[in-house]
């Protein structure tokens, strides 16, 4: 037997506790308890597909370190300021001023077939320009885009289905939201 | 794929990886956990399960290099645990296998089990690792010496 194979069939062999899966979903239970009312809150991971690394006009960003960065964005529907900073490749932390605060990240596509930790100013990109949805304790679901807000309660009601039309912009804005039957949401526009 | 069904497909061979590099059973369990609930904030969407696997083990790879490299753990080589990290139908054999391994460096130990258990080329290391190609050749046939070198003194036969 050769030295790969004598790895293989060691190593096959460990096995991880038992009580780790229950402390990996325990982890994820506390977390989502403490998205507690804010269902939704957390920004989706980045889809990134031919990603453009282009800073959006309106945005003005200034630089408090090599790695962070304050920029204005929208929060529920209001303008606020969000300082971005960069945890590790890929990896970014959000601020708010309320204290808020929501960790992001993806891989983009490297033109080369391969993939590359995104950048701050695509992250910037993606922040700036994502829709959000936020679903409270009594049901009523509220629909988030830049300065938009939108009570999408109703819409969903028939088919967990609700599509908004927004005027931003002179092409205007599409979008769907869909809900499955466990709470959770996809948005696509 | 539903997160649940993600864990239950790669969770072990995510432990794998991670107690194969730090040697550590609450080190290895930490990595894991830390990796699922990355994969859970900030998973991209993936081409293929190859695709979701590679990813899964690069953050695994980038979590045991943190822990590995921290300066407490520098002069930490060798595997602890070893009598106690779960192993179906344990033998001697496998506690000088992971002995052996625990010969090598950290460098190594990651370019090993991805070329070894995984079954990945040296390109793709070179990706997963985010490290030069001439790297994971070089440290390929450095880990290769170095367990067969330790495998022999210990006695063990067979190729």
């Amino acid at each position: 037997m050769d030295i790969k194979d004598r790895y293989v069939e060691t190593v096959s062999k460990i096995e991880a506790s038992n009580s780790l899966k229950e402390k990996i979903y325990s982890e994820v239970n506390e977390m989502e308890n403490k998205k507690g009312k804010r269902k939704g809150f957390l920004l989706k991971p980045i889809l990134t597909v031919l990603f453009l690394a282009v800073l959006t006009t309106g945005v003005y960003a200034t630089n408090v370190g090599g790695i962070r960065t304050n920029v204005n964005s929208f929060l529920y529907g209001e303008a606020t300021q969000v300082t971005v900073e960069e945890t590790e490749p890929g990896n970014f932390k959000l601020t708010y001023p309320d204290g808020t605060e929501r960790v992001t990240g993806g891989m983009s596509e490297d033109g080369k077939g391969g993939w590359r930790p995104v950048t701050m100013e695509e992250i910037i990109e993606y922040i700036n320009n994502s829709p959000e949805l936020e679903v409270k304790e009594d049901g009523t679901a509220l629909f988030f885009y830049h300065d938009y807000v939108i009570d999408i309660t109703e819409d969903l009601k028939d088919d967990n289905k609700a599509t908004i039309q927004i005027k931003d912009g002179f092409l205007g804005k599409n979008f769907t939201v869909i809900m499955d039957e466990n709470g959770g949401y996809s948005i696509r526009g | 794929m539903e997160f649940e069904s993600v864990v239950n497909k790669y969770m072990n061979s995510v432990y794998r990886a991670a107690y194969s590099i730090t040697g550590n059973i609450q080190d290895a369990e930490d990595i894991t956990q830390e990796t699922f609930i990355t994969y859970l904030n900030k998973a991209p969407s993936f081409e293929s399960e190859e695709h979701r696997k590679a990813w899964l083990l690069r953050v695994a790879m980038n979590k045991a290099k943190n822990i590995m490299f921290s300066f407490w753990k520098t002069n930490r080589t060798s595997f602890e645990d070893i009598g106690e990290v779960i192993i179906e139908d344990k033998e001697e054999s496998d506690i000088e296998l992971l002995e052996a391994i625990s010969a090598l460096p950290k460098k190594c130990r990651m370019i090993i089990h991805l070329h070894y258990y995984e079954g990945y080329a040296v390109n793709e290391i070179a990706e997963i690792l985010n490290v030069s190609e001439n790297t994971v050749k070089t440290q390929l046939f450095r880990g290769r010496k170095i367990l067969k070198d330790k495998l022999e003194q210990e006695g063990v036969y067979g190729y």
